[in-house]
């Protein structure tokens, strides 16, 4: 999809027409619009997810979602069923252009603002001709799964590059990479209404014991599914509670008070991360260990048994056997020994030999003795290596977990001193970040109660599954029931696995994506992963000895890297949406579809160093990219690169007419030497949207 | 959802899953994604789960 054109009328603060010719020019690929706080950014973004999606498209930031049409329009409206508010969309998909409009009259907006009308018309062959389902079009196009990855605010997608996301990666990934397909098929395999049905035909033609099964069945199912979505919800609110506590720091931090305790905390709280990954590797090593040579610690008594055993042996000349007793037969059957004397029955000679047997070995004996005393080498060998590796792995452990304790106590010790200063607003701050980090605290706990009771909940629905099938039925109703049933659960266990399967894949091939585009921002020696677990997170290598393999880090991210590492992994996914064609797959039919990334303030929480380096790799994004930045954000690094790259296609400003100026939004916009009037005093609020030369 | 052909022997990790299960469940799982291609990014799909109900009593008998 190629973005050519945004109309917007009366759009939230947008008043009568206003137009953006977006860049579609490859070499000019980005369409870059000033917009300070307070200007209309989101409002602009927010055009094109209504446009695209209706009212449910529209950020969670946006207030008052009731409110579509320009405020002061719609006060001043004579008549209800005139006055709307419209946003069109000119657009090229897969080398098809379309027309959207998407529009909300006050009156209806009063009664249900949900209620708009939609129109997409297709411009084929020089004629328009109008689609007939238009939002199942422009799904089937853009699926709302994946706008949230196309139009985002830069500043609040941080939240991709933290461990508690990896739900929300594993269904970007889905969704971008044309996954959705197999999930959808799984949830309507379960659906109540096909594996509910089918469960309550068994249960209408089978036993009464039977049916108690299905029912506690239907019951566990229930509380899974309960479970789920108590999870997914405990997971957005652990998400909002970091956002918050980073808010509550960075004002900490600026306080002049509290700056070097906060700045002290900080530091140590990276620390604390660290170890924590390091001592959960630890342990992870330390189970690896005792499951695969954990054995040999119990093995003394047997390693002392075999000993003796094999002692007693030679003392008794068993062992090495003198001679072999297949030999001694060997020379009966012939009959004739090495020296060349007839063992005939009955003589001397054959006596001699014969007797020989009574203290000739066995071969197989032997041999077997030989791997007893090799074996009990061996794991000698491994008990010692074992006992070494985990004195060695313990001591390392126990060394993590005293530091930690350490670091534990300072930091409660910076907790008191900042909750007892006398600065009014330390003191509250301090405070509500305390509540805050007890919400964390209570929302971590509760996402491993979930977990825990899920695992014990499917232990117990595949022990019901086991017993249900075991009953056997003896009407021929109720085993063809029974056999759907079956059909039922197999088909939702071979798709879960080979969406598993589909998405592990992916994993590497995403991986390379990912780093690439990571090193064109950071060049020093970290690179971007995902990690088996799906969480995205920065490495580095660390040297610990001379002579060994260097210890690979999780590097604690801060919320700029964490907007970077999450801009890598969007980008990486456009770019395999791109040439998902290549990729090898189960799904049919899967083609490379082509996406413009629109972004409001992509810069907004990065460090000078990132900047540069992220205004650098913009223009490679995606096809098409389109920017919305503030003066603060634009000014210095960004500015310099953006210019030297020559990839600005389309340059727009925003000017803001209203009673008020945002304390960090300036008057005038200085743009490449020009001063721009940017802000204009007004009793009524509107915003215009301005060209200028890219 | 693979149709194994002389030519093609190297497999993914999913075909090779999919192509190892019975015959019955292959065609149901089949029958259920071409239906599911044209609902999935559908909000309101109420016919899909009538139309899987279907698949399974015709294929399982």
């Amino acid at each position: 999809m190629i973005l050519e054109k945004l109309i917007v009328e009366n759009f939230r603060q947008f008043r009568g027409r206003q137009e953006i010719v977006f860049s579609d020019i490859r070499d000019r690929n980005v369409t870059l619009i000033h917009a300070e706080n307070g200007f209309g950014k989101t409002a602009l973004l927010n055009a094109l997810l209504w446009g695209f999606y209706g009212h449910d498209g529209l950020t969670p930031d946006v207030a008052h979602k009731e409110r579509i049409i320009h405020e002061g329009t719609a006060a001043k409206a004579k008549d209800p069923e005139q006055t709307t508010a419209t946003v069109t969309i000119r657009f090229q998909h897969e080398g098809v252009k379309y027309t959207l409009t998407r529009s909300l009259s006050l009156a209806v907006q009063l009664v249900d603002p949900k209620k708009t009308l939609i129109t997409l018309e297709v411009l084929r062959d020089g004629q328009t001709l109008t689609e007939r389902m238009p939002q199942a079009k422009i799904q089937s196009m853009m699926p709302d799964g994946i706008s949230q990855f196309l139009f985002f605010n830069g500043e609040r997608i941080d939240h991709l590059a933290m461990e508690e996301s990896a739900p929300q990666v594993t269904d970007a990934i889905q969704q971008m990479l044309g996954l959705k397909l197999l999930r959808s098929a799984i949830e309507d395999l379960k659906h109540q209404n096909v594996r509910g049905k089918l469960r309550t035909e068994l249960r209408d033609c089978t036993s009464d014991e039977k049916a108690a099964l299905l029912d506690e069945q239907t019951r566990v199912d229930e509380q899974i599914t309960q479970l789920g979505e108590k999870k997914s919800l405990t997971q957005q609110n652990l998400a909002a509670i970091d956002d918050d506590i980073q808010k509550v720091s960075a004002k900490l931090e600026a306080n002049r008070v509290a700056h070097e305790l906060q700045a002290k905390r900080e530091s140590l709280e990276k620390q604390q991360r660290q170890l924590s990954e390091r001592e959960a590797a630890i342990s992870k090593r330390l189970g690896q260990l005792v499951a695969e040579d954990g054995y040999t610690l119990f093995s003394d008594g047997l390693v002392q048994r075999g000993r003796e055993i094999m002692a007693r042996l030679r003392a008794e000349n068993k062992i090495p056997a003198r001679v072999l007793n297949s030999f001694l037969y060997e020379l009966l059957e012939r009959g004739r020994c090495i020296c060349t004397r007839h063992l005939t029955d009955g003589t001397e000679e054959r006596k001699a030999v014969e007797e020989l047997l009574t203290i000739a070995g066995d071969q197989h004996f032997n041999n077997a003795v030989g791997a007893l005393d090799n074996a009990i080498g061996v794991i000698e060998g491994v008990l010692q290596r074992t006992r070494e590796n985990l004195q060695e792995t313990n001591r390392e452990r126990l060394k993590i977990r005293e530091e930690l304790v350490t670091i534990g106590e300072t930091l409660e010790d910076i907790h008191q001193k900042l909750g007892s200063k006398e600065d009014e607003e330390v003191h509250k701050l301090e405070d509500t970040r305390h509540k805050l980090q007890l919400q964390r605290d209570e929302a971590i706990t509760e996402l491993g109660r979930i977990d825990a009771k899920r695992q014990e909940l499917a232990a117990r629905r595949e022990a019901l599954r086991e017993q249900i099938q075991r009953l056997e039925d003896n009407e021929e109703a109720a085993k063809r029931a029974q056999r759907r049933l079956d059909a039922v659960e197999e088909s939702v266990a071979l798709l879960e696995s080979i969406l598993a399967f589909e998405i592990e894949d992916m994993r590497p091939i995403l991986n390379d994506e990912i780093n690439s585009h990571f090193k064109k921002i950071i060049d020093r020696g970290y690179w971007a992963e995902l990690s088996e677990d799906f969480v995205l997170s920065i490495r580095k290598s660390v040297a610990v000895q001379e002579g060994t393999d260097d210890q690979v880090l999780d590097v604690a991210q801060s919320t700029g890297q964490r907007q970077v590492t999450s801009l890598v992994f969007i980008a990486s996914l456009v770019s395999l949406a791109r040439r998902r064609g290549e990729i090898p797959t189960i799904i049919k039919g899967l083609t490379g579809a082509e996406y413009p990334m629109v972004m409001d303030s992509p810069f907004g929480q990065l460090s000078t160093r990132f900047r540069e380096g992220v205004a650098r790799w913009v223009p490679d994004l995606a096809p098409q990219v389109v920017i919305f930045a503030s003066s603060t954000q634009y000014e210095g690094a960004v500015a310099n690169v953006l210019r030297q790259s020559k990839r600005i296609g389309k340059r727009y400003y925003l000017s803001y007419h209203g009673p008020h100026l945002q304390p960090d939004a300036r008057q005038e916009l200085i743009i490449e030497g020009r001063h721009l009037e940017q802000y204009f005093e007004s009793p009524e609020e509107y915003t215009e949207i301005i060209e200028v030369d890219a | 959802m693979p149709e194994p052909t002389p030519q093609s022997t190297t497999y993914t990790r999913s075909q090779e899953a999919f192509l190892k299960s019975a015959e019955e469940i292959q065609q149901l799982v089949r029958s259920v994604l071409r239906d599911e291609r044209d609902v999935m990014h559908l909000k309101r799909r109420p016919e899909i789960h009538q139309k899987i109900l279907d698949h399974v009593k015709r294929i399982v008998r």
